[in-house]
């Protein structure tokens, strides 16, 4: 943290992300990210353009805005869920009627890909091995 | 623990063969450091950089209308001031949002038409 008070013109992390969903789909958006993938809701401030709603994923904020149009399962954009039990998601999402996809692997991880109700690319991933043992010495966000 | 620990990473995209204007805006106008990507994923001309904790990953995707979406990333800095003068310089069109709860804030597209936000201390 020293850094960053020598520093201030960089760029300490994501702060949000956003993508979004059709205006019609809040309710299953719902049911998949909160109920589902069991995010967290938490307040949207007041004075911003309705529709959607936001949500903390461990330190980080994710927002979900409404837009019309779009063919977002044509999208290759996509956030990364870390989680440490990967086959547990597997079972889930699978269970829960959605498509799983296996992308290539890289060292020190696992993961799989699927998409939301509405076609946006969630990727799943776990630190395996010593980058595991690394991220939790890091508290990683 | 079954819950989702955070985001681990995110990825936009850019068109094939825009690695080197990438490099040129994320590592250098943003200032994020370049991380090497995994020798099995080289073939997929990926371009990682880490951000905070997190990690950004840069893919290739042709054909879609990426300024067309609202769907963003938010970039965390602290002196705002000097990342309206730094973007300004650039050239890019920086577009104002309302304030939230003590965060000032301002959008950008990078050259590939990518929403970004820029927010900080008010």
């Amino acid at each position: 943290m020293r850094k960053h008070l020598v520093t201030t013109t960089m760029i300490l992390g994501l702060h949000h992300a956003q993508f979004t969903i059709p205006p019609e789909g809040e309710a299953e958006a719902r049911r998949y990210y909160l109920d589902l993938l069991g995010l967290k809701e938490i307040p949207k401030p007041p004075g911003l353009r309705r529709g959607g709603f936001w949500m903390l994923v461990g330190a980080r904020e994710v927002h979900v805005g409404t837009q019309e149009g779009g063919n977002r399962f044509q999208l290759r954009s996509h956030f990364a869920y870390e989680v440490d039990s990967l086959e547990h998601w597997r079972r889930k999402i699978a269970e829960a009627g959605y498509g799983i996809e296996e992308p290539p692997a890289f060292d020190g991880h696992i993961r799989f890909h699927t998409r939301d109700p509405f076609g946006n690319l969630v990727e799943f991933i776990q630190r395996i091995g010593s980058n595991a043992d690394a991220a939790a010495g890091v508290g990683h966000a | 623990m079954s819950e989702i620990i955070g985001i681990h990473h995110a990825q936009v995209t850019a068109p094939k063969g825009s690695g080197d204007e990438v490099r040129r805006f994320y590592g250098t106008v943003l200032g994020l450091t370049e991380i090497s990507v995994p020798e099995t994923m080289t073939k997929y001309g990926l371009i990682w950089f880490q951000c905070g904790p997190s990690q950004l990953h840069v893919g290739q995707e042709d054909g879609i209308e990426r300024a067309k979406t609202g769907a963003h990333l938010a970039y965390h800095v602290i002196d705002m001031k000097a990342w309206r003068a730094r973007l300004s310089q650039q050239g890019l069109e920086l577009v104002e949002q309302p304030k939230i709860a003590g965060y000032d804030r301002f959008h950008i597209h990078d050259p590939f038409g990518n929403k970004i936000e820029i927010i900080g201390p008010e």
